[in-house]
């Protein structure tokens, strides 16, 4: 497979295994050795770049990054920040004047996570370097410098144009061009954002042929926003999700802002969340809460079905050989999501708990009530005791108890490394008073936890 | 420009080579490690499709590896117990059984992914301390530490005393986790020699442990290592150990099994090897900070005031001689009349425990600082005042005064600086609707010098040359001696070159225990007084005269230009030497502490997070004041990542890690980074002329998870005597207290 695209401002050719990924062949074949590896698989932005596509720039992690996902695109590496002659970009400049580096090792990382985040004048640095680990500064120092570099005008060469009308590399560039061909190779892995598939390459040394990309598929990766729903393609990027989700559903927008980084956000996307099908994914809760419908297609051939439906058992989904999700579509309704995800790390981890909550109330009644956990379950799985518990219930303290005592109909959880069963059962239950008191405005911190 | 670190330019276009970065005229080949998935049996492997794949060079394991020699580690780390690949024998999951060697990373990748490994009949292991009862053995010694300890009837007076606390403390392993994986290039030199290119803590020593391993010349044996280190001898080497920047290390760079892998790896396939280790096998090939339990007892007066401490640690030990040094620093920190230390050491099947940033001290104080909690709590003080009752001008453990300690000014600074005075009550609630709460420590952590010889030239042209293999590991050792030599030689730091590379440089003292600086810093400042008195006779000028802008000037004020002195003398080289006592001296040497920290809990989750963490240090003498702030701000950061989520799990069924990798063996993130300040106490300036440095790096873990946990017990009443505080730990601990957040908010 012949890939072009960019780096650091030239253009490349490379002809690759498809599942090569950007961070050994810069390293191993371009001897470019700035871009670090610290975990190889996604975990620490050691491998940070920067890469440039019809949406701009965005940060992604390079050791999960398959080389044929660039095709076309621009890329710029720790080498490419400073300019022409060695010129220091304003970040490493205060890099070096704010101490930001000690062994070093993590700095092209950050040099890079806080140069994107400098052309694109974000200031929400927390935020924006969360994916990024440094060992030995603490950080404190890493935050000064991005502030006094935040001013500072960006440098010319930092500005990347992806690259047009590149040749085709056998990548299927549309929708009916995916079916058509999955259908034929119903073995195949697809990939996406590959912060799964990425991993059981590096991580597990796995062999995946054959593959099919489907990030060249733009007609996948369109959020519409129809007359009674919202229809969001399956290849929208958790970043995507994200930016709708702040305007109409606030607290899962929250709920995504603690997904991963901002390096894995700018890659996931929320149809590989779904057809992955783990009992931990982020998105499945609240879109179940949200009765979300899954838009599945197999040649030229569509079926809409419940979200939850789609998760039949662990490992095990509702899906055919050859057919993948299309999009996911969101009902328009008053927004009464609220989403709580509990992690051992409070950012960058994997949820421990994820419960969402969609309850309506109409004269103090619950007339709706659609809850949904993760981590609960081998799958993401609706409290359906609970919610019926609700139902044409007062809200009160009264009937939040009451439902409290019915979790444990739903939900046997396991103990794991994340969680112990009991801790999980209980945080469960504590989450629906939460919700019951944000509710009514009351704080959370008059709740008794009694174990 | 001046205080600004040496490397930090490269670092930051990344340009600054680690190991694995490093490119040669040959390019070595490429080699991976498999490792054993269970803990106990015979391994047999099948190499046949991995040697079948084109790209694979040759695979070693037990039956073609060269057999290795005994090594004497003065390190205790796991080659001093055992050599890799030196039998089927499987002693702990993760234990290297196999290399591969192949003509690229991918295709080493192919081949390990095409070994069979077999592990035949094993028997159940025990990784976990509460698996061993059987195996624990009282112990004299602990690593570096005692492990038996006596003065005056402690149990008596323990069973006497008006008030007493007992705190039953359990840590977790956990690894150091630096950022950098690591590699190791090795290769054989015509002359039987063998050339290493590696980031390793403590150049020298690990330039033996090869040395001995192969069996190289008496040079490169303990023999030569004694000479280097105490008479600064340099024998011929046949090691030419290349060290390396290191991404990070924390103690884990410290002989580690790599270094052996990669020669082994190079002898086989006849030609230069890059060993590359993955996240993954850092975790069993390097080492860990082990589980430790310990019984604490604690019998103070109506006062507060100690009067009995008894302290029973049990400690696990994996396969190497290393024992985390529990029992060295807990009887130096408060004043008390009576102390007994009885420690046991179970070995388990686990890799070598080794070093990492504040061994033993760390997790002592932790116990012993819930223990001064529970005292106050008893006798109605405040945390603040029960450590002050309790202050110690003289070292309580032997008597011997201390060279400097301004622990006092330290909680003065710390308390003013965080508001500890006027705190809002432990339980209260935030506007946010979280629960305060409010925790303090103190800080200790021991002096010690060891030995090192550095060799300085002051050259015609201008410069200073310093030969000594010191670690620059990233805590800016190269930029803080660099400091050291400008300002005694009135030279600009540009003009300052460390030739610190090779094994033919002169002996440094390992960057290990915060004792590089000050140990290597004292050599050169010896040699430099030395050169001093060369020009000042030179120059017919005193020998009391100081190098100052190019100048060398009496006290009286008479001078002469140094160039001048330089151009009549040529090049002139000084021998120091210094540390050849290991810092036995008549007076103690300790860094202090005391840390404040500030804490909101959820109370539905029993999420925790640190609002402010305040230090204040006494260090001795700060060299570069940025710099050393740095690190106690990494190190500060880093005990938090200690009190809250760091935890290495076991399987104990197979003995495995089951969060080998960096997604699930937590460590902080910015996010979870509070507001920090350290503040530097006591003489931060040191007199003219000495050189009276103490550690800084180490300290500043040490009083951070009892602050945290204290903070953690004032918010919600449950008190947690585990390490990390996870989940679990805060929900039973909170159930225990019995404690309502209702009541609380009432
Ligand atoms: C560092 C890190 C942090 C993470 N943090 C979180 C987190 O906080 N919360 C969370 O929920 N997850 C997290 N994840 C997991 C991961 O981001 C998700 O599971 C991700 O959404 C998968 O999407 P992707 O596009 O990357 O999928 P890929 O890796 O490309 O694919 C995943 C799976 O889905 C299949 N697939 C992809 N698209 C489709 C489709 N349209 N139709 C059918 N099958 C498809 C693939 O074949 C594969 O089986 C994290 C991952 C990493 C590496
Ligand atoms: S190497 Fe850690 S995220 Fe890529
Ligand atoms: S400076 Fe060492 S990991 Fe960041």
């Amino acid at each position: 497979m012949t890939i072009t695209f960019l780096l650091n401002g030239e253009t490349v050719q490379v002809d690759a295994p498809p599942t090569r990924t950007l961070l050994d062949w810069l390293r191993e074949d371009r001897g470019l050795t700035g871009t670090k590896e610290g975990c190889n698989e996604g975990d620490c932005g050691a491998c940070t770049v920067i890469v440039t596509d019809d949406d701009g720039p965005k940060t992604l992690n390079a050791c999960i990054l398959f080389l044929p996902q660039l095709h076309g695109k621009a890329v710029r590496t720790v080498e490419g920040i400073s300019g022409p002659g060695g010129k220091l970009h304003p970040v490493q400049q205060a890099m070096i004047d704010h101490h930001g580096s000690q062994c070093g090792f993590c700095t092209p990382g950050f040099v890079v996570s806080m140069a994107c985040a400098h052309m694109k004048k974000r200031s929400d640095f927390d935020d924006q370097l969360a994916g990024n680990l440094c060992r030995c500064t603490g950080y404190a120092p890493i935050i000064r410098a991005a502030k006094a570099a935040a001013s500072e005008p960006v440098p010319d060469w930092m500005i990347d144009t992806p690259l047009e009308n590149v040749q085709n590399a056998h990548l299927p560039e549309n929708t009916d061009e995916l079916a058509a061909w999955y259908a034929d190779h119903p073995d195949a892995t697809l990939i996406a954002g590959a912060t799964d598939v990425g991993l059981w390459v590096t991580k597990q040394l796995r062999d995946l042929a054959p593959v099919a990309f489907l990030h060249r598929c733009n007609d996948l990766q369109r959020i519409d926003i129809a007359k009674d729903h919202t229809h969001i393609g399956a290849g929208c990027t958790m970043t995507q999700v994200l930016e709708w989700a702040s305007d109409h559903f606030p607290s899962y927008a929250e709920l995504i802002r603690r997904y991963g980084s901002t390096q894995v956000r700018n890659a996931a996307t929320i149809g590989g969340n779904i057809a992955n099908g783990s009992p931990i994914g982020d998105n499945p809760p609240a879109l179940i809460a949200l009765d979300a419908k899954l838009h599945l297609r197999h040649g030229d051939m569509q079926r809409v079905i419940n979200i939850e439906d789609f998760f039949i058992d662990y490992g095990k989904q509702d899906s055919a050989p050859g057919e993948f999700v299309e999009a996911v579509s969101i009902p328009h309704q008053p927004n009464h999501l609220k989403c709580y995800k509990l992690s051992k790390r409070f950012d960058q981890d994997i949820s421990a708990v994820c419960g969402c909550f969609n309850i309506s109330i109409e004269n103090n009644h619950v007339t709706a009530a659609r809850i949904a956990f993760g981590g609960m379950a081998g799958i993401p799985k609706r409290a359906s005791h609970v919610e019926q518990t609700l139902i044409g219930q007062t809200w009160s303290k009264e009937t939040i108890k009451t439902a409290q005592t019915v979790f444990s109909k739903d939900f046997q959880p396991l103990s794991d490394m994340r969680a112990s069963a009991v801790y999980r059962l209980q945080t469960a239950e504590n989450m629906l008073m939460r919700y019951y008191l944000e509710s009514i405005g009351e704080k959370t911190s008059v709740l008794e936890v009694q174990p | 420009m001046q205080g600004h670190r040496i490397e930090g330019a490269d670092k930051v276009r990344g340009l600054a080579k680690y190991t694995d970065d490093l490119r040669f005229a040959t390019p070595p080949l490429i080699a991976l490690t498999a490792t054993s998935p269970v803990a106990r049996g015979r391994v047999q492997i099948d190499t046949s499709a991995a040697l079948a794949l084109p790209g694979t060079r040759c695979v070693i394991d037990h039956t073609n590896a060269p057999r290795l020699k005994r090594a004497i580690l003065i390190s205790m780390c796991e080659p001093g117990t055992r050599m890799p690949l030196q039998s089927d024998q499987v002693e702990y999951a993760g234990q290297p059984v196999a290399i591969v060697v192949a003509d690229s990373l991918h295709a080493a990748r192919d081949a390990l992914a095409a070994l069979i490994v077999t592990i035949e009949n094993h028997d159940a292991p025990a990784v976990v301390l509460s698996d061993a009862e059987n195996r624990l053995k009282s112990v004299r010694r602990a690593g570096i530490g005692p492990g038996a300890m006596k003065k005056g009837d402690a149990d008596a007076a323990l069973a006497d005393a008006s008030v007493s606390a007992e705190v039953n403390a359990h840590a977790a392993p956990h690894h150091q986790n630096p950022m950098e994986p690591g590699a190791v290039v090795a290769r054989w030199d015509p002359d039987g020699g063998v050339t290493v290119h590696a980031a390793v803590q403590w150049h020298h020593l690990d330039a033996s442990m090869i040395g001995q391993a192969f069996g190289l010349s008496w040079a490169d044996g303990m023999t030569g290592l004694l000479g280097r280190a105490v008479l600064g001898t340099s024998g011929k080497s046949k090691v030419r150990l290349h060290n390396q920047l290191s991404g990070g290390a924390f103690g884990r760079n410290i002989s580690y099994l790599a270094l052996l892998l990669a020669p082994i790896a190079a002898k086989v396939a006849g030609g230069p090897v890059k060993l590359v280790q993955s996240r993954r096998d850092t975790f069993s090939l390097m080492s860990h900070r082990s589980e430790v339990k310990q019984r604490l007892r604690v019998g103070a007066d109506t006062d507060g005031k100690l009067k009995a401490i008894v302290l029973e640690p049990d400690i696990a030990r994996g396969n190497a001689a290393f024992v985390e040094p529990i029992g060295e620093m807990p009887m130096q920190l408060y004043a008390h009349d009576t102390h007994r230390l009885t420690t046991r050491v179970a070995k388990l099947d686990l890799p070598g425990a080794g070093w990492m940033r504040g061994p033993g001290v760390a997790h002592a104080i932790f116990a012993l600082e819930q223990a001064m909690d529970d005292l106050a709590r008893q006798v109605g003080k405040d945390p603040l005042d029960i450590r002050l009752a309790n202050y110690s001008e003289k070292n309580p453990a032997n008597g011997k005064s201390w060279e400097a300690k301004a622990l006092l000014e330290a909680y003065e600074v710390g308390a003013a600086k965080f508001g500890w005075r006027d705190r809002p009550k432990g339980g209260s609630v935030r506007p946010d609707g979280r629960v305060s709460g409010f925790g303090m420590a103190s800080a200790i952590d021991l002096g010690r010098q060891f030995p090192a010889h550095a060799t300085v030239t002051m050259t015609k042209d201008g410069r200073v040359v310093v030969s000594l293999a010191v670690s620059e590991m990233g805590q800016g050792l190269l930029t803080g001696l660099t400091g050291v030599v400008a300002e005694m030689t009135g030279v600009s730091p540009d003009r300052v070159e460390f030739k610190r590379e090779a094994t033919k440089e002169g002996y440094a003292a390992g960057s290990i225990g915060s004792t590089g600086t000050y140990s290597n810093a004292a050599a050169v400042k010896t040699a430099v007084e030395k050169i001093i008195k060369k020009l000042a006779k030179a120059g017919g000028l005193p020998k009391s005269s100081k190098l100052q802008d190019g100048m060398l000037v009496a006290p009286n004020g008479e001078s002469a230009a140094i160039s001048d002195l330089l151009s009549r003398t040529g090049d002139l080289t000084a021998k120091g030497r210094a540390g050849l006592t290991f810092g036995a001296s008549k007076q103690a040497k300790a860094s202090f502490g005391a840390v404040f920290c500030e804490m909101a809990v959820d109370p539905i989750t029993l999420d925790v997070e640190v609002i402010r963490l305040v230090g204040a240090y006494d260090c001795g003498r700060v060299l570069q004041p940025k710099i050393a702030r740095a690190q106690l701000i990494g190190a500060m950061i880093m005990g938090m990542g200690q009190a809250l989520m760091e935890e290495t799990r076991l399987d104990r069924k197979r003995g495995h890690w089951t969060n080998a990798e960096i997604g699930e063996a937590l460590v902080p993130t910015q996010a979870d980074c509070p507001h920090v300040e350290a503040h530097f106490v006591g003489d931060t300036q040191g007199k003219p002329g000495a050189l009276d440095f103490k550690g800084i790096a180490e300290t500043a873990i040490v009083g951070v998870s009892p602050a945290i946990a204290s903070a953690f017990a004032d918010a919600t009443g449950g008190v947690v005597h585990h390490l990390p505080l996870n989940h679990a730990a805060r929900l039973a601990a909170v159930s225990r207290a019995q404690f309502s957040f209702k009541e609380a908010a009432e």
